[in-house]
């Protein structure tokens, strides 16, 4: 198990009147090379959990297990976890401060001693793994990209320290469709061709259905449902009292159903729907002539 | 009547040809009647956000002119009846909000136009009953959701009496649900004020009576909804998306081409046609 949850529990300045419980009782494993994706309502501890998954919270109660260590014990090996499970926060191109891209995606290698011919292979292969040109951007400052270049900039910045999982906070907030794609896109190659774990917190069940094989919902602090991807979507009814809104293929999958014709739930994109509403259909001719 | 004539646009003082061709407006003639409600798609960088800052004198173009109701942006002495009429919504619900209570961020406007107590106090309480959250008017900000959040802030616009409401990406932080509630104040305004809504979202998109597409710095597309989105070759071209369930259809009929004469834009249009 790559990580692993045990009873955890967090809570926001404990001991006051302004006390926040943020995680109650979690109990979550993630094996390496699996895509994961963290779903419900602003302020149900999703952002909490992710922050754990990385050390950058330790745990009041319970146990949080990376790649096998504790990551509440004395002397922990903090930074090498926070190398393993790199973490993409929300709109993380507003904490670049370098002059041009190469060094922003350097940074965090360069601190772990990497340099020379080294350090720009890995610059090189993290630009590259985003789906940007090295040559065309390494000068560049990263203020003057777009929104999306920026974004996928901040996203090699993490690479660049060549974790096995990868941890993103809403990634494709604020991006129009094109941007998304590319982004997703580049994600689900990273995750087929070498293996890197991904886990994304997001609202958008679209973005999730490309990515995505296993979702888990959270409410108030507490996991609620953990389970794959279709069996999730299928449940239309059940999940919107958690804030989820399935697809909307899942949704027209629903309301097919509703009327009559027997299609598979679940479906996750317009490919799987429109063949799946196609079978319906030659099945209903076929049953008319005959 | 919101009037764009000719308007260009780019940022910083000089006006060489190298500014030029930095322009975030190009041309822009664009009408915003009374009463409709628009949404406005486009891919980042395109203009969008700029083009919101000129219906109200935030910015004001480098040549053409922006008229608000027969006022004049770049007139001075009619920028705050301007500003009145028109009302601004931001992406990020946690910039906007400025009180220690719901209800005193909403009466902040109608305060600042000197209305007397009583007018104000009924225009507030109109104000949350149309967004919904007449029930935390004594609530503080900060605890409410991003959805709740932004619903103030359209709150805060609406006392105003404004004419128009712009809503510049209020959607895109939002969780689903505060997604869907802004979407049903916005349903809930309409053919009360003009409503122009900038989103990312093509789902949001569906249900206006118009869409407009911008790609660098021009308008490239005007009409209803379906007639934007049957143009399916150039949705790409526009770094835009269809919706899926159009999409969905367009999959269906290479197959049935007699199928989905109209290109269905909801779910329900979908299996309706599906079902007859």
């Amino acid at each position: 198990m790559f990580i692993k949850l045990e009873k955890v529990s967090f809570t926001y300045l404990p001991g006051t009147p302004l006390a926040l419980k943020a995680l109650e009782g979690v109990d979550l494993e993630i094996e390496r090379g699996e895509s994961i994706g963290i779903v419900g309502r602003t302020g149900c501890g999703k952002s909490t959990l992710v922050q754990h998954f990385n050390a950058l919270l330790i745990p009041q109660s319970g146990k949080v297990l990376v790649d096998g260590v504790d990551t509440s014990e004395k002397g922990a090996p903090r930074q090498e976890i926070r190398r393993k499970v790199g973490l993409v926060f929300q709109y993380p191109e507003d904490q670049f401060f370098e002059e041009t891209v190469f060094k922003e995606v350097a940074f965090a290698p360069r601190n772990l001693g990497v340099e020379g011919k080294t350090l720009e292979d890995r610059v090189r292969w993290s630009l590259e793994a985003v789906g940007l040109n090295f040559e065309a951007v390494k000068d560049k400052s990263p203020f003057e990209l777009s929104g999306g270049q920026m974004r996928r900039v901040a996203i090699a910045s993490i690479l660049s320290m060549e974790p096995e999982a990868l941890v993103l906070d809403e990634p494709t907030a604020g991006l129009d469709p094109e941007g998304k794609r590319i982004i997703l896109n580049q994600l689900v190659k990273l995750q087929k061709e070498r293996g890197l774990t991904l886990i994304i917190v997001s609202h958008s069940m679209e973005d999730l259905a490309r990515v995505a094989k296993r979702i888990v919902i959270m409410d108030k602090g507490k996991i609620k449902f953990d389970d794959d991807i279709r069996q999730v979507f299928s449940k239309v009814e059940w999940i919107e009292s958690l804030g989820i809104f399935p697809p909307v293929t899942a949704q027209v999958a629903w309301l097919l159903r509703e009327k009559g014709f027997d299609v598979s739930l679940g479906v996750l994109t317009p490919q799987e729907l429109a063949e799946e509403i196609q079978l319906k259909i030659l099945e209903r001719k076929k049953a008319n002539v005959g | 009547m919101i009037e764009f004539k000719r308007v260009d646009f780019w940022y910083g003082e000089e006006s060489g040809p190298e500014a030029r061709n930095e322009e975030i407006l190009r041309e822009v003639d664009l009408e915003i009647p009374q009463g409709k409600f628009m949404v406005l798609l486009g891919r980042n960088g395109s203009g969008k956000s700029t083009l919101a800052k000129h219906t109200n004198g935030l910015l004001l173009p480098k040549s053409g002119e922006v008229m608000v109701d027969g006022m004049n942006t770049r007139d001075e002495d009619s920028i705050w009846e301007i500003r009145r009429r028109v009302g601004l919504v931001f992406q990020n619900p946690d910039n906007q909000i400025i009180a220690t209570t719901v209800e005193e961020d909403v009466a902040f406007g109608p305060e600042n136009l000197g209305l007397p107590r009583e007018e104000i106090i009924t225009r507030v309480e109109e104000a949350l009953n149309l967004v919904g959250m007449a029930e935390y008017r004594n609530k503080e900000p900060h605890l409410l959701s991003g959805g709740q959040k932004q619903r103030v802030a359209i709150a805060g616009v609406l006392a105003m009496h404004p004419e128009y409401l712009i809503l510049d990406e209020a959607t895109s932080m939002l969780d689903p649900e505060g997604r869907e509630e802004l979407m049903k104040v916005i349903a809930n305004l309409r053919e009360k004020i003009a409503v122009f809504h900038i989103t990312h979202n093509v789902e949001e998109a569906t249900e206006a009576d118009e869409v407009l597409v911008m790609d660098k710095g021009r308008i490239v597309a005007r009409g209803k909804p379906r007639e934007v989105f049957s143009q399916v070759g150039k949705i790409e071209e526009w770094g835009l998306e269809l919706p899926q369930v159009t999409e969905t259809a367009l999959l269906i009929k290479k197959q049935f081409p007699s199928l989905f004469g109209a290109l269905p834009l909801s779910p329900q249009e979908l299996v309706g046609e599906l079902c007859s």
